[in-house]
């Protein structure tokens, strides 16, 4: 059976202020388009786009790009778990014929346009799996935000197994860190140290403003295909070794689960790792969403990098660094480099497995894993090998 | 030519320096240290590093941080260390806002003609939110936006008057609209939104104060969230059912405003996730604990707040007395648990002052004496139900007595003889009120032995009244060539028949509990372990009541009997009875355990 591979990436610049002043469409195209030209392809070859939900519309993208010859258009609805699980529904497409080459675009406006924190005053709220839970059982109660929603899991983790808020902080740091190695980030020559981070003020206790993400504006593409396909192309492929996504239970409703710590990832990253036949000590790297900084814990904890309430431990004394045991988001993440959706994760596991990641290039990788989060905690997995 | 030295900056400082001196110093040319020195004082009484550009006001500096953003932000900071952010946008509002705008709350400031019209004019009061200091009072039009005094052009300052530039340079300018740009006031303290079915009934049950789940009718599991099919045994039947209300904290976090809270007013607060005894866990928002005395375990009880004027939302208050034991807490008897007030309020040790929830309970704490009163404890019980009456979170009062025997038996007559017979009005000096007849908040009797006397006359004053079996009531001042001139021969008439008001007052005789729950003066008789609980029932009642509505509802009935002339002839009748020689020879008679002999003048 062939196997599917990254082919193209793209990626617009990461802005805040005064924002893209472009529309989110735009930036989306901006993106898809440098992934085609990076992959040597024209638009009238994509016949499949995966758009992540509620920004954009595959028949959107197609009207704009050229795509002629559109028939596979699905979105997968998993907020932040889209990209890396539509991934793995991209691959099995090609694989399987129901497409030859999948557009995966993913970009916003996040912060000259609707925030996330702004999810209360937005539609977007009961579109969400769970919105109209989150719409009358939290907001009400001021637990408007993700910030809310998943500080009670960290809480819970501190309360457990001792985790501290100098564990948070190491992770924030280290995405500062490995932002400072890439011209890209929002966040490039803007130092941070943990006396900055314990300062920041709390938001949503444990979350200091410093635990989140950044808001901003940018958009990231992919193009997926066959190895076979990919002969053709100009470019070097990015094999996607495994992907699997998963739901916490219940899905649609983040208090009431026996376990909370079990999330989407729980499930889908033993099936990735034995699908791909490695395991977490044969990766070279991880770029692991990071909505907050404690999500980038409980994941490596999930994934199986550590074991589950060891994570303060792994995350300690620079073995997340570039240089570390298992460097994680080297181009600094959702929190340093810029927030696009995750897929700026996946543009930059390609990057480094063409060794083309400059001053952060992990040496030698071979092997590296992408992980997403979203909603109320659906994860996904993919691992990516060098071809 | 230093006119000035340090010595007498800092007197200035302090408010100290003479008149003349400062009007000296105004006179004469300025040192040119002058402004250092000045702020070198400033810095010295200041316990945090920062350095001090400007004094803005007297508690509040303009500082370059140091340390924290590296970049030497300038930033306002009030004198106990709290920062309002940016130097440029209006500090204000940053600060915590007291804003009187209606005539109660303007009379507490302005008086008689003073009075500004509320539908003009609104004061607010800036005070720190760190150490509670009030930094600053506006009065302005109704609706104009805070303020912004002064935005001082630093870099200026420094460049051309002390010839010493900042190291970075700031744009000189107002940067609060960029801050406030964003904010969605509107949205602010909004309804719930549109509810769909299954929340819509669970908010519908909020509103009568009853906190229900819906639990599987096959398997009686509880559910929280919708769900039209029960995971457990596949039925789909389903019925409300009213929770415990109890529960332990499980998880928590803080909600500020900067996230768009929405629904609350005071930020920041804790939301947190409560795992009910029925199994299932409800975000909501703990009411009485501050974030960092939050404990994951801590026990919650559920009550409700109005928080607008169409929803009532579930929040837990904290179940302290499962917690450690700490000197300001008292443990329960009965009713739940009890804080002391934290508030000044003056009560002697023999009258205890506390708080339940929406409850205030006031116990006379004297039981080795029968609970008689000295001037102290009388004083200490109407500053507590003074307090009670102001305090907008307290709905109802309870007033009872410590121990099995006696409620209250009056006054203390050793220390209260020599008082009266002084003339003093032991705090009744206007003749038209007696013992609570300004307290429009409903009191609950709980009546748990003997009330005679004094404590007779204290009962006509409350409203409810629930009674021990063991319980007694009488009037025995009669009985010792005494009146009960406490408001007993206005009140006891009005609230029973005149022959048994009668009895009482001219026999002297107790009655029993029954026989006062057969004549209507108290509601219920229980067995005395009951009687605190028995108590509760009745206040609970009331609190699930709107507090204006009750509040008014007892101050029209009192009003409306208009009792004040009755009051003032009590008082001047009685006169003639305490002048009498019957009155000393009633209490002589007392003290010497024998009868009286009485002449009837």
């Amino acid at each position: 059976m062939s196997e599917a591979c990254i082919v193209g990436i793209g990626e617009t610049e990461y802005c805040r202020k005064p924002g893209s002043g472009v529309s989110r469409l735009t930036l989306q195209l901006r993106a898809a388009s440098r992934a085609l030209e990076d992959a040597g392809l024209s638009p009238v070859f994509v016949d499949g786009i995966m758009p992540f939900p509620n920004l954009g519309r595959a028949e959107e993208f197609a009207a704009n790009l050229g795509c002629e010859n559109l028939r596979y258009a699905v979105t997968i609805n998993m907020g932040g778990a889209a990209p890396v699980a539509s991934l793995e529904a991209a691959a099995a497409a090609v694989t399987q014929g129901l497409a030859n080459y999948v557009l995966l675009p993913a970009g916003w406006n996040g912060y000259s346009g609707s925030r996330v924190r702004e999810t209360v005053s937005d539609e977007a709220i009961t579109s969400l799996p769970g919105g109209r839970i989150a719409r009358d059982y939290y907001m009400p109660f001021g637990f408007t935000a993700p910030p809310h929603w998943y500080s009670v899991i960290a809480r819970r983790h501190m309360h457990e197994f001792g985790t501290t808020s100098e564990h948070l902080g190491m992770i924030a740091v280290t995405m500062r860190k490995h932002a400072q190695l890439n011209p890209k980030a929002v966040m490039y020559g803007k130092k941070m140290t943990m006396d900055d981070y314990m300062d920041s003020h709390m938001l949503a206790d444990p979350y200091r403003y410093l635990d989140c993400c950044l808001e901003t504006d940018g958009a990231a593409a992919v193009i997926v295909t066959t190895t076979e396909r990919a002969a053709d192309l100009p470019g070097k492929p990015v094999t996607i070794l495994s992907g699997a996504s998963g739901q916490p239970y219940p899905a649609d409703e983040i208090t009431n689960r026996k376990d909370l710590f079990r999330t989407g990832l729980t499930i889908a990253a033993p099936e990735a790792f034995e699908k791909a036949g490695v395991t977490p000590d044969d990766v070279d790297f991880a770029n692991i969403y990071d909505c907050f900084s404690f999500e980038v814990l409980q994941q490596l904890e999930e994934a199986g990098f550590c074991k589950r309430g060891e994570g303060g431990d792994f995350v300690s004394e620079g073995r997340i660094e570039l240089g570390g045991d298992l460097p994680v988001n080297t181009h600094g993440g959702l929190m340093s480099e810029a927030h696009v959706l995750g897929m700026n994760h996946i543009v930059e596991a390609v990057r480094q497995l063409r060794e083309d990641a400059g001053a952060r290039q992990v040496p030698g990788a071979e092997i590296g894993v992408v992980t997403g989060w979203g909603d109320f905690g659906d994860g996904s997995i993919a691992i990516l090998g060098r071809s | 030519m230093a006119a000035f030295d340090k010595a007498d900056i800092e007197k200035l400082v302090d408010g100290v320096l003479p008149w003349t001196a400062v009007q000296e110093m105004m006179k004469s040319p300025k040192d040119l240290d002058r402004f250092d020195q000045y702020v070198e004082i400033l810095q010295s009484r200041v316990d945090w590093d920062d350095r001090i550009l400007l004094p803005l006001t007297p508690l509040l500096y303009i500082v370059a941080k140091r340390g924290i953003t590296g970049d030497g932000a300038r930033v306002v900071k009030c004198r106990c260390g709290q920062e309002f952010g940016d130097y440029r946008v209006n500090w204000k509002l940053s600060s915590l806002i007291y804003v009187r705008d209606d005539e109660e709350s303007l009379a507490e400031v302005y008086k008689g003609r003073e009075l500004p019209d509320p539908s003009w004019v609104q004061v607010r009061e800036y005070i720190c939110p760190g150490c509670g200091a009030m930094l600053e009072v506006e009065a302005v039009p109704r609706g104009c936006p805070p303020d912004f005094d002064f935005l001082p052009d630093l870099d200026t300052f420094y460049d051309e008057w002390l010839d010493r530039p900042l190291e970075d340079k700031y744009e000189y300018r107002d940067l609060t609209p960029e801050l406030i740009k964003d904010w969605s006031l509107p949205d602010y303290n909004k309804p719930l939104p549109e509810l769909e079915g299954f929340a819509e009934d669970f908010y519908e049950y909020c509103k009568d104060g009853e906190l229900r789940f819906q639990r599987c009718d096959d398997c009686g599991v509880w559910r929280h969230v919708p769900r039209e099919m029960c995971a457990e045994c596949g039925s789909f039947e389903w019925s409300w059912a009213r929770s415990s209300g109890r529960g332990t904290v499980f998880s928590w976090t803080t909600v500020e405003r900067a996230l768009h809270p929405g629904f609350g007013t005071d930020t920041p607060y804790a939301a947190v996730v409560v795992e009910m005894e029925e199994g299932v866990r409800l975000v909501s928002e703990v009411v009485d604990v501050r974030p960092v005395d939050l404990e994951i375990g801590m026990p919650v009880e559920v009550t409700f707040e109005e928080v607008t004027h169409d929803v009532t939302l579930p929040k837990f208050r904290s179940r302290l007395s499962d917690r450690a034991p700490s000197p300001s807490r008292v443990g329960g008897n009965g009713a739940g648990v009890r804080v002391e007030r934290d508030r000044p309020v003056q009560v002697p040790a023999t009258i205890r002052y506390e708080q339940d929830g929406r409850v205030a309970i006031v116990t006379i704490d004297r039981p080795e004496a029968h609970n008689a009163l000295t001037k102290d404890m009388l004083l200490g019980i109407d500053a507590a139900m003074a307090d009670f009456q102001e305090d907008d979170d307290l709905w109802v009062a309870i007033l009872t007595g410590a121990g099995e025997r006696s409620f209250c038996t009056g006054m203390d007559l050793k220390e209260a003889i020599p008082l009266l017979t002084s003339g003093d009005a032991l705090g009744y000096e206007d003749q038209t009120k007696r013992q609570f007849s300004d307290v429009f908040k409903p009191i609950i009797a709980a009546v748990n032995g003997m009330c005679i006397a004094g404590g007779m006359e204290m009962l006509a004053g409350t409203d409810l009244r629930v009674a021990s079996e063991t319980a007694t009531f009488g009037l025995g001042e009669v009985r010792w060539g005494l009146v009960p001139a406490g408001g007993s021969h206005i009140r006891v008439p009005r609230q029973i028949p005149w022959a048994i008001a009668m009895e009482l007052l001219l026999t002297g005789e107790p009655i029993s509990a029954q026989r006062a729950y057969e004549i209507g003066l108290v509601n219920r008789v229980v067995p005395a372990g009951d009687l605190m609980s028995a108590a509760r029932e009745v206040a609970d009642l009331i609190c699930r009541n709107g507090p204006l509505a009750v509040r008014t509802s007892k101050e029209i009935a009192v009003r409306a009997l208009g009792l004040e002339s009755g009051f003032v002839l009590e008082k001047a009748l009685a006169q003639r009875v305490f002048d009498s020689d019957d009155a000393k020879e009633g209490p002589q008679a007392f003290k010497d355990k024998r009868k009286p002999d009485f002449k009837g003048k």
